[in-house]
């Protein structure tokens, strides 16, 4: 309608430009109004006697052809119109006047008309003054029923818009979008559509046009519906002249099912009546999954949020992934499995629209049973297998489970780690066929790694879980007590041998308040300690603890700050051992150490008083004593020297007897003081040059026994590091000795010297004397005892005793080896 | 040549008999004064002092295990008796004792001898001290006047 209220017919070509990527980029529209021709074309029918009239009003030229095929009369409204003189066809004959093949089209068509009496339309084009003219001529019958009249309009312009549309329609040809020109039936017939509708629906425009296929049938039918509502409530609205369907979905003629846009203009006649629809209709199957793609990827990962941050099991949060896979993937049945290593079974952790009689059921990967599940087959073939329709595929139809579970479409994923172990396995399905696709790869791959993902960490944990377990064992069976207790001093773990200790079961004691079974007098101390532990100091201690019969046990507690995960002190952890029994063993010990110490200074003290008996028997030894030897001594000589003549020989020999008794008897009174002195005499080791000291010895016993002959051999500058006074003992002794023993033998020889052997120093006195028995090498060394009778060798038995004591006083060793007859040869050393 | 004063502390009779038979077989000339012990020994000594410094023995013997008086109280007396310190004293003991030797010659005494048991050695040692202490030794007996010595 015009703004006046005037209503026009116009013609609209609207065609829809999309670039390479099916973008679209802008509408050619061409529109005529149609109003005027119409009307002149409906007038020149109903009556000739208006068409003079008529003909001064319309635009186009009007030719008269005689029953003679000759032009007759022309209207024109612009001689120029005609681009040539009237003179030029006026009376002449359709042939002469136009080229052929034109002439003869025009000629058949007149006779055509003359015969038949009904109008044709013909459209033809001239070469016009160098330019193409396109011309649409209506050729009716004259009223007087001979006469053949045509209406021509130059349609050039028309013609030309035309070929740029289908200039345009080839582009749209070549691209993805197909143009429709539908009929406002009932059932979309098609009038026009561009060649490349086969690419996208299957059928060929030829399909189309000729009616074979029409265009409502190859809407889903799901869509349809919508469609259908969408196009009338568009239409109603008469001023309306497109709209664009939200995307629908068609079935191809291979039975795919495509998701397409569709713009469409509505076309109306002069009355308003909606004779066709126009529009374009674009592939958008890829778009669209891509979309479903992103919706579904976004299900997933909003579902495995879900799961994490809700579910603290394990079990829960398989459940919720799971089920966010199966929704997000629009199917209805599916399982996670986690691969048990050591039974070699999937075991399902997860299942989502799985009957109870097979749910929980392990897919064992060997035996026979192993062959009626699909997941065991997919984990021992490692592929991921697709199955859009399983009726597709015969072989598998030996799985009895997939029977059981009238599963049409599926999809098994074997899930394996970076070590390509198999860690568990992903399957998913539905009763209807193609509910899975190959076109889904991208997804599968992407849960595929997400699940694997998953079921490490849930492998992980389990072997933490178990890690913990066996910590938790060992904690239990550890033969040392442990305590988990927290801030509040609540017991939060408890072991065995802390339950032996105290006599609680474990039941009692966690939860309960630690500080009940702690000895009143070391409350104290456990607070002291619990502030120690909140600084995150660790330390040792001893506790009394009282036990459920109410005896003391006195503990050692080695405790350090528990922490958790984020390092904040949550408790102690403390190892807790029974000293009682050692603790009283110990003052057991003390005690008994106490007593031993008195009972050894007692002893110290008697054996203090021991020596200083000693001491005391030693003066009295060398003084009472000697006194009335001296007296015997001194009277016997007195009664040789005053009553010698009234004594015979036997007399005075008995008195000259007990003068050497006497004698005999102050040396060993000598010796026996020199003993016992030695032991109580204090050390002063000097370096001591023994070599001299030795020669000094052997000048005194030369000066002693003048005319004995010894030969003495004593090796140069022997230095040794000893008390001088005692080893001059040692010396004069072990030398007296030599000299003594060689007194009967001939070429009587005396060697001192010294060996050297690894650092030891050793020190020898050898004679070639009367030797003694091997068997009487202990005897040697101990007071009192003489190897030979004291007529044979003067001496008391006590010398070589006290030498034994002087060496043993500097550390050292003596020894001795002889033979009877072949001498003898003392070794010492000295430290 | 003056004769020698010896005094002898000694309670033994047996050991006062064995004395003199040994001086009589040292033959010096010695007067020996017997003093039974400490006691006796310093009422001697005092008496002896006051009737002039020449009176004093040259020597005083004495033996170490004395009644009455312990021979260490008696060598502290006369250690402090400004007229009696100066006069030798020979120790002649059976005894080797470490301590009966450093402290006779802690309080002042001036030689230490073993008695021996043999009566020839005996004999052997008055001779050597008769010898020393009465012919060598130069006392204060012989009329030096000394000033008085802390």
């Amino acid at each position: 309608m015009t703004r006046t209220g005037e209503k026009r017919v116009i013609t609209w070509n609207t065609i829809i430009l999309r670039d390479a990527k099916n973008k679209f980029i802008g509408v050619i529209s061409s529109g005529e109004d149609v109003t005027k021709r119409k009307r002149a074309e409906d007038e020149l029918v109903a009556s000739e006697l208006r068409v003079r009239t008529l003909l001064q009003s319309i635009q186009d030229m009007v030719f008269v052809i005689d029953e003679t095929n000759h032009f007759s009369d022309y209207y024109v409204q612009k001689e120029d119109d005609l681009y040539t003189p009237p003179s030029r066809f006026i009376g002449k004959g359709i042939p002469d006047a136009l080229p052929e093949p034109l002439a003869s089209e025009l000629v058949k068509i007149v006779e055509d008309v003359r015969r038949t009496g009904e109008s044709v339309t013909h459209d033809y084009d001239l070469v016009i003054a160098g330019g193409r003219k396109w011309f649409s001529a209506i050729l009716s019958l004259h009223a007087d029923g001979k006469s053949v009249v045509a209406v021509v309009r130059d349609i050039t312009d028309q013609k030309k818009a035309l070929e740029e549309l289908e200039e345009a329609y080839k582009i749209i040809t070549v691209s993805s979008v197909v143009a429709f020109l539908w009929k406002n039936d009932d059932k979309w017939s098609v009038e026009f559509v561009t060649e490349n509708v086969h690419d996208l629906f299957g059928y060929s425009a030829d399909e189309w046009i000729s009616g074979t296929i029409r265009y409502a049938s190859v809407i889903h039918p799901d869509d349809l519906p919508r469609v259908i509502s969408e196009v009338s409530g568009f239409s109603e609205d008469a001023l309306c002249e497109s709209f664009i369907h939200e995307p629908y979905r068609i079935i191809t003629k291979n039975n795919e099912i495509r998701w397409v846009s569709d713009s469409t203009v509505i076309r109306r006649d002069t009355r308003g009546n909606i004779t066709h629809y126009q529009g374009v209709v674009t592939d958008i199957t890829d778009e669209r999954h891509a979309l479903q793609k992103v919706q579904r990827e976004r299900t997933v990962f909003k579902s495995i949020a879900k799961a994490a941050i809700h579910s603290e099991d394990a079990t829960e949060m398989a459940n919720l992934i799971l089920n966010g896979f199966i929704g997000a993937m629009g199917l209805e049945i599916g399982t996670l499995r986690l691969y048990d290593r050591k039974k070699s079974v999937l075991r399902p952790t997860a299942s989502v629209g799985i009957m109870n009689d097979l749910k929980d059921k392990d897919a064992p990967l060997k035996g026979p049973d192993s062959e009626s599940y699909f997941v065991s087959y997919a984990a021992k073939v490692r592929k991921r297998i697709i199955v859009p329709n399983i009726d597709e595929h015969p072989e598998y139809h030996s799985f009895k489970n997939l029977a059981k579970m009238n599963l049409k479409s599926f999809i098994v994923i074997p899930l394996f780690n970076a070590k390509k172990e198999l860690v568990g396995t992903f399957a998913a399905g539905s009763t209807e066929p193609y509910k899975v696709s190959f076109d889904d790869y991208e997804f599968y791959e992407a849960i595929e790694e997400l699940l694997v993902t998953l079921l490490e960490r849930e492998q992980t944990k389990q072997a933490y879980r178990m890690s913990l377990r066996r910590y938790r064992e060992l904690l239990t069976n550890l033969s040392e007590g442990i305590t988990i207790v927290d801030l509040d001093k609540k017991y939060v773990f408890v072991n065995k041998a802390f339950c032996n200790i105290i006599g609680y079961s474990e039941e009692e004691l966690v939860g309960t308040d630690s500080r009940v079974n702690v000895h009143p007098d070391d409350l104290e101390l456990i607070s002291q300690e619990t502030e120690a532990r909140k600084m995150g100091m660790p330390s040792t201690y001893r506790l009394r603890l009282i036990t459920k019969k109410g005896d003391v046990r006195i503990t050692r507690v080695s405790a350090i700050p528990s922490r958790d995960d984020f390092g904040e002190i949550e408790g102690t952890v403390a190892l807790v051992s029974d000293i009682t029994d050692r603790v009283r063993a110990e003052e057991e010990v003390k005690t008994l150490n106490i007593e031993l110490a008195k009972r050894v200074e007692d002893r110290t003290a008697e054996l203090q008083a021991a020596v200083s008996e000693l001491e005391a028997f030693a003066y009295t030894v060398s003084h009472d004593l000697r006194a009335p030897l001296r007296v015997i001594d001194g009277f016997s000589q007195a009664i040789l020297e005053d009553y010698s003549e009234t004594l015979d020989d036997v007399g005075r020999d008995f008195l000259r007897r007990i003068r050497v008794g006497v004698t005999n008897m102050s040396r060993l009174i000598e010796d026996i003081l020199g003993f016992s002195r030695v032991t109580r005499i204090d050390m002063d080791r000097v370096d001591v040059n023994l070599s001299r000291l030795a020669g000094e010895v052997v000048s005194e016993l030369r000066e002693l026994d003048p005319q004995r002959t010894v030969n003495v051999d004593i090796q140069p500058d022997i230095i040794a590091r000893c008390d001088k006074r005692l080893i001059r003992i040692v010396l004069h002794n072990l030398f007296e000795n030599a000299w003594k023993f060689t007194s009967q033998t001939d070429d009587p020889q005396i060697r001192f010297g010294m060996k050297e052997q690894d650092e030891t120093r050793t020190f020898y006195i050898q004679d070639n004397g009367i030797g003694f028995d091997k068997r009487d090498t202990e005897r040697l060394f101990k007071p009192f005892h003489r190897l030979h009778r004291s007529d044979e060798f003067e001496g008391s038995g006590i010398g070589l005793a006290t030498v034994t004591r002087i060496i043993s006083k500097h550390g050292g060793e003596i020894w001795a080896e002889g033979k009877v007859g072949k001498g003898a040869t003392f070794f010492f050393t000295l430290s | 040549m003056s004769t020698g004063k010896i005094l002898l502390v000694e309670d033994d009779q047996n050991d006062i008999m064995l004395m003199e038979r040994a001086l009589e077989k040292v033959d010096l000339p010695l007067e020996l004064i017997i003093a039974r012990d400490g006691k006796e020994a310093l009422e001697y000594l005092r008496n002896e002092s006051n009737d002039g410094q020449e009176k004093l023995p040259s020597i005083i013997i004495l033996d170490l295990n004395m009644p009455r008086m312990s021979w260490l109280e008696f060598l502290k007396i006369l250690n402090q008796d400004s007229k009696l310190r100066r006069i030798p004293i020979v120790i002649l003991s059976s005894s080797i004792e470490t301590r009966d030797i450093c402290e006779s010659y802690d309080l002042g005494a001036n030689s230490y001898i073993q008695k021996p048991v043999e009566f020839e050695k005996f004999v052997d040692v008055l001779r050597m001290l008769g010898l020393y202490w009465i012919t060598l030794n130069i006392s204060t007996e012989r009329g030096i006047t000394c000033d008085r010595q802390s």
